[in-house]
């Protein structure tokens, strides 16, 4: 090939070559025999080519010996050239020194074959511009389909009017779908997406593509059922009607906080309903601030200090200690106290109030709220003054209360109730048990019976029964009681009231006895006065005589009545007796002689004495000693047989002349004689002797002597 | 009534009023009839009973000193009849002898004589 440099035009050639700014060779193939590409000669190579190779001269050489590494390569993309007549572009890393090299190769006619023109550019700089850009674009679409919020560019669809009516999305990333739940948007419009589509959507992004203005904005799309924050941008000049839209569905953050505001509503209302008063204090608790709630103070204004303004005096060191206590522990506190509200009132609040802290843990305010418990108060205080009341009323009126927990068992008396029982107060633990064991024993099942049928009727329990107290007194109570019952019905308490009526059940007795025995007595009455009648009838043959006989009987009967009834001490002293008689029948002092021990004599056997007194006398005055000017001794013993104490009267009587002897068996004698054995269980005789009459009545002592016991 | 209508009867009184006692026997024996005890205080039934059968017992319920429940109990029991005379009302009487015969005081002669006679008669 060096022989046809001779060439005038190829002399021109190689100048124009070895002047090419670029390192150039030219090189022509070396085909087998087959025909396909072996090798590639060099046939020249300019000055470029050679600093470019780093060689001093190429021309002559083989491409396989002088590159045998590369030749493979080089001779495939040369055997191109070749076959399609076209330059061929490659751009090949250096071995050399890294960069990037671009090698054009050129069919040029050489002699009747072709050779090829390679020429070298370095294109590094180009090149690894190029690969930045693709790193950049693969990072973007990294981001792109890696950020949570949804990202998507759209094409605006204009109306007539310029108006955006619908957009086109052309690109979306993965969290698209997620983010508007539209699924693979590309390409389609977002009215054939969701007719029902907000047309405020189009016209937005019609509005940014056309002004080129962002906006950012969040809007709820009904038709997606979401809450949008979205940022749009135009995309730029070279696609004018492309809007960039950054999005995330924020409706769940929208109805959070939704949710808060209304709670901070609720919150308010509850503030402003309440009938508590909201207040807050600075840390020290020294100012107060009414935040809500119903103005218990009055009108409390800015800030004030509460303890000095509102709390009254006596109760300041109260509170004062109460919040120094919170202050120290740094923790909540409850007071209650009393204060002077604006208006000059004083009422009872109870406040509770709790601090509030920062993120160091220092009290930055504390919040709490007040009640006016004035009601409370003054119904404790109602409570308390009725208690005591109670207490006073039971005690005074002696009234006995108990409170039986049927659940429990527990008993719980008053004070009245353990005396009534017969124990010192709280001197020991109250039970049915311990009540039932006072109860009389006869009475004990009729109690019983009556707490149990109160408890299953709901009736009131009335009862009257006797206690047996230890020191063997009986007394009677009269009790009442009511059973108190849960929703169920079961009985769970039961209040009562019992008193003593010991002393009206014996006035009702002694009454009842009165009654009884006033019946019987006058029934026996006039029993005796009808036998008296008639057995006075026998001695008299003349009505006179026997009028004044029966009259002084019966006025003896009466006088013993009348001696009783003088003296309900349910005996009659005997010496009174005798003397009494003796004075009705006017017998002078210095006629008789009357001596004797006390003799207590029952009623019973003071009657009979009486009425023997009363004939002795009679008959004397009438036949003997007191008719004349005789004398008379009355006198009596007593003396203890067979364990009972016996009385002896005797009856004397001294007449100084004899004087004619009434010895029938008259009234009185018969009274003596047969009325005292057979009533007193003793003898009576009656004897006449030539000096006067004796008359000796001897009988026991009864020990009952009740008023009630004598009959007459 | 007849002039003896309790003729034969032997009767015991309990009264512990002797007059009232008195009257009593005096009203009997006029109507015929053989008063074998007077007694203020509970008899022993033992010796009259050996002298024949007792037909009745005139009762006053208060003997002073106790009531008379617990004899009637015993004549009851012994099926001699027996007839209250007392100053005290009907209601005086314990349950188990509330449906007693039973007579107020006071008493005419006649009343006493009518009921022992019909005491003895409801017996026969």
């Amino acid at each position: 090939m060096a022989d046809r440099l001779h060439d005038p035009g190829e002399t021109l050639f190689a100048a124009a070559f070895q002047a090419l700014p670029e390192p150039a060779c030219l090189v022509e193939p070396i085909f087998g025999e087959d025909g396909t590409l072996v090798d590639l000669a060099y046939v020249t190579a300019n000055d470029r080519m050679a600093e470019q190779l780093g060689v001093d001269n190429i021309a002559g050489q083989t491409l396989r010996r002088r590159w045998p590494d590369i030749a493979d390569d080089w001779i495939r993309d040369f055997a191109q050239v070749f076959a399609s007549g076209e330059p061929v572009v490659v751009i090949r890393q250096s071995s050399r020194d890294d960069n990037y090299y671009q090698t054009t190769l050129t069919p040029v006619p050489f002699g009747d074959t072709t050779a090829v023109m390679a020429t070298i550019r370095d294109v590094s700089n180009e090149h690894r511009a190029r690969a930045r850009h693709r790193e950049a674009d693969a990072r973007y679409k990294l981001l792109f389909d890696t950020i949570d919020e949804g990202f998507c560019i759209v094409e605006v669809i204009f109306d007539d009017a310029g108006k955006g009516r619908d957009y086109r999305f052309i690109e979306a990333n993965d969290a698209f779908v997620g983010q508007t739940g539209l699924i693979d948007p590309i390409g389609k419009t977002m009215r054939s997406l969701e007719p029902d589509i907000e047309d405020y959507w189009a016209e937005t992004y019609g509005r940014i593509a056309r002004s080129g203005v962002a906006e950012r904005f969040e809007s709820a799309s009904p038709a997606l059922g979401r809450w949008f924050d979205v940022f749009a941008f135009p995309i730029g000049e070279n696609a004018p009607n492309q809007v960039g839209i950054l999005f995330e569905d924020v409706g769940e953050r929208k109805r959070m906080e939704l949710a808060l505001r209304h709670s901070e509503k609720r919150l308010q209302s509850l503030i402003d309903a309440t009938s508590d008063l909201i207040f807050r204090l600075s840390p020290d608790c020294s100012l107060m601030e009414q935040v809500g709630g119903k103005q218990l103070l009055g009108d409390v204004g800015e800030q004030s200090d509460w303890l000095e303004r509102f709390v009254i005096d006596s109760d300041r060191e109260l509170v004062r200690s109460v919040i120094d206590d919170a202050k120290a522990r740094c923790g909540p506190f409850h007071v209650e106290n009393r204060v002077r509200t604006a208006d000059g009132a004083v009422s009872w609040l109870s406040s509770r109030a709790v601090p509030v802290f920062d993120e160091d843990g220092t009290i930055t305010e504390w919040f709490g709220m007040a009640t006016d418990i004035t009601a409370r108060r003054h119904s404790e205080q109602q409570i308390d003054h009725g208690a005591q009341m109670l207490r006073m009323a039971s005690e005074i009126g002696k009234v006995a209360l108990w409170d039986w927990n049927v659940e429990s068992g527990e008993l719980v008396w008053s004070d009245e109730h353990f005396r009534i029982e017969g124990y010192e107060v709280g001197e020991v633990t109250p039970t049915y048990e311990l009540w039932a064991e006072r109860v009389h024993p006869e009475d004990r099942a009729e109690c019983d019976r009556k707490v149990a049928q109160a408890m299953r009727s709901g009736g009131d329990y009335v009862n009257e029964y006797r206690i047996c107290q230890p020191g063997g007194d009986v007394r009677w109570v009269s009790a009442r009681g009511r059973f108190l019952y849960d929703e169920q019905h079961r009985p769970i308490r039961m209040l009562g009231a019992l008193i003593d009526i010991t002393q009206r059940r014996r006035e009702e007795e002694w009454q009842r006895l009165l009654v009884a025995e006033l019946q019987h007595r006058v029934r026996n009455l006039i029993g005796m006065v009808r036998s008296v009648a008639r057995l006075s009838a026998p001695s008299h043959r003349n009505v006179d005589d026997y009028v004044d006989h029966l009259i002084g009987r019966l006025q003896a009967m009466g006088r013993t009545q009348s001696t009783l009834t003088r003296s309900p001490g349910r005996t009659v002293d005997l010496s009174e007796l005798v003397r009494e008689e003796l004075v009705v029948h006017a017998v002078q002092p210095d006629m008789c002689h009357v001596d004797g021990p006390e003799v207590a004599l029952s009623p019973h056997a003071a009657e009979i004495v009486t009425l023997a007194i009363h004939e002795l006398a009679t008959n004397s005055v009438k036949y003997g000693a007191l008719g004349d000017t005789g004398y008379i001794r009355i006198i009596w013993s007593t003396e203890e047989k067979e364990s009972r104490t016996w009385v002896s009267l005797r009856w004397q009587e001294t007449a100084p002349r004899g004087k004619t002897k009434n010895n029938r068996k008259g009234f009185g004698r018969r009274l003596i004689e047969e009325r005292v054995p057979y009533e007193l269980e003793g003898m009576g005789r009656f004897t006449v002797h030539d000096t006067g009459m004796l008359a000796e009545l001897e009988f026991p002592l009864s020990d009952t002597g009740s008023i009630l016991e004598t009959r007459s | 009534m007849t002039d003896n209508p309790l003729a034969g009867r032997r009767i015991i009184i309990l009264e512990d009023d002797y007059y009232q006692a008195h009257d009593s026997k005096d009203t009997l024996e006029e109507a015929g009839a053989t008063v074998i005890a007077v007694t203020a205080t509970v008899p022993d039934l033992a010796p009259h009973l050996a002298g024949g059968p007792i037909d009745a017992v005139l009762i006053d319920i208060n003997l002073g000193r106790s009531l008379s429940f617990d004899f009637a109990r015993t004549l009851r029991s012994n099926a001699i009849p027996f007839l209250f005379l007392t100053g005290y009302d009907a209601g005086m009487l314990p349950e188990d002898l509330a449906a007693s015969p039973y007579i107020s005081k006071p008493a005419d002669r006649a009343r006493i004589v009518k009921g022992l006679t019909e005491l003895i008669a409801g017996q026969s």
